[in-house]
């Protein structure tokens, strides 16, 4: 392909000119839709210089609060996060959420690395703490009560710290109001075995959990 | 002159990847549902201060599977300072008319009106005036949506 320098002026003029005119115009965010007018800027200008130093503030009354309490009422409702509460099978009391979730699903055997498909459900209840915007919660890790005590303790702790660095790596959750606590085998939430003292793999599998307990903002 | 024959190769592909830069740019700050039309969501999609004037820019998705018809009076719409408990309108212009868009109709001093289909987007904009006593951040409310609260105002 030749390029006679005439056809290279241009196309260099175009590769300058592009990108200056686009910043110098004000346009419409990505999607289907106006830009914004090339006087709009200017209207608000000279609008703003007619309200005067207030601005046109307006105080906002007893009333008004009211409404924006109930407004953050509504977003804890709303229909996203109630689903989520729904598919988490979380108990929803008075002052707080609980969510109960299986060791199994967020952790491979012995490990205590988030796995990668556990992600999408700590992601629902990353939505429901801010929905909620809750001041504390609470990540308390539980083993099973196969193998050595002080190892399902540290296991429990570690889990429970990996779920508070995942959602302050990667929902932004602040890490001030995460308690990280790990119990060990000591709080089963069933049985470890049967009656018989035979081993109860399915108790066993229920007690190797991550309870998640996220206080509600008065 | 081998080297000025590859520079429109060169040009293009810049282009090019000038422009899907641009188409990737939307950034998302905020997303809110609407309460009051099923399937619609709100992202705020940009907030920008200028000569003591807000600028915010949303897009409006339809997410569920009907079409939906979307009205929001631009005279509902305000910026909460809620440190210094007050609130702001949008700007009007010397005709009584806000300073935001699109404006389908010009009722009561402008609304947005649109039909938007599945799987389909809206963009909206308007402009505040900045609220004086410099909040770091605002609560944006828009009539039949849920609050985008803790916004982050630019310096």
């Amino acid at each position: 392909m030749n390029l006679s320098p005439r056809c290279f002026i241009l196309l260099l003029a175009l590769l300058l000119v592009f990108p200056s005119g686009l910043a110098a115009q004000e346009t419409g965010p990505t999607g289907d839709g106006p830009e914004i007018p090339p006087g709009a800027h200017e209207k608000a200008i000279e609008a703003l210089k007619r309200l005067g130093p207030e601005r046109g503030a307006k105080k906002i009354d007893f009333h008004m609060a009211r409404i924006m309490g109930l407004a953050r009422g509504i977003e804890a409702k709303s229909k996203k996060i109630q689903e989520a509460l729904r598919n988490l099978n979380a108990e929803v009391t008075e002052t707080e959420i609980r969510i109960d979730l299986s060791g199994d699903i967020l952790f491979g055997f012995d490990r205590w690395d988030i796995r990668s498909d556990a992600e999408e459900t700590l992601k629902k209840i990353a939505g429901v703490i801010r929905a909620y915007k809750s001041p504390q919660i609470t990540v308390s890790g539980h083993t099973d009560s196969k193998g050595p005590e002080d190892y399902n303790q540290r296991l429990s702790e570690k889990r429970a710290r990996a779920v508070k660095q995942w959602f302050t790596d990667h929902a932004g959750i602040d890490p001030k109001t995460i308690k990280a606590v790990g119990f060990g085998e000591t709080r089963p939430k069933v049985p470890n075995t049967h009656p018989d003292g035979s081993d109860d793999p399915e108790g066993r599998q229920k007690n190797r959990r991550v309870e998640i307990r996220i206080k509600k903002s008065r | 002159m081998r080297i000025l024959s590859k520079i429109p190769v060169f040009v293009f592909t810049l282009l090019f990847l000038m422009g899907a830069g641009a188409g990737l740019a939307g950034e998302v700050i905020q997303s809110q549902e609407a309460e009051s039309v099923d399937g619609i969501e709100v992202d705020l999609t940009s907030v920008k201060m200028k000569n003591d004037i807000v600028t915010l820019k949303f897009k409006i998705r339809n997410v569920g599977s009907k079409s939906q018809n979307v009205e929001i009076p631009y005279k509902s719409c305000f910026l909460m300072d809620e440190t210094n408990q007050k609130k702001y309108y949008i700007l009007k212009d010397s005709d009584g008319i806000f300073i935001a868009g699109p404006l389908n109709r010009r009722v009561g001093g402008g609304q947005f009106s649109l039909h938007i289909s599945p799987g389909k987007s809206k963009n909206m904009w308007m402009k505040f005036p900045a609220p004086p006593d410099n909040p770091e951040t605002v609560t944006i409310s828009i009539e039949g949506v849920l609050p985008f609260e803790d916004v982050k105002l630019p310096k």
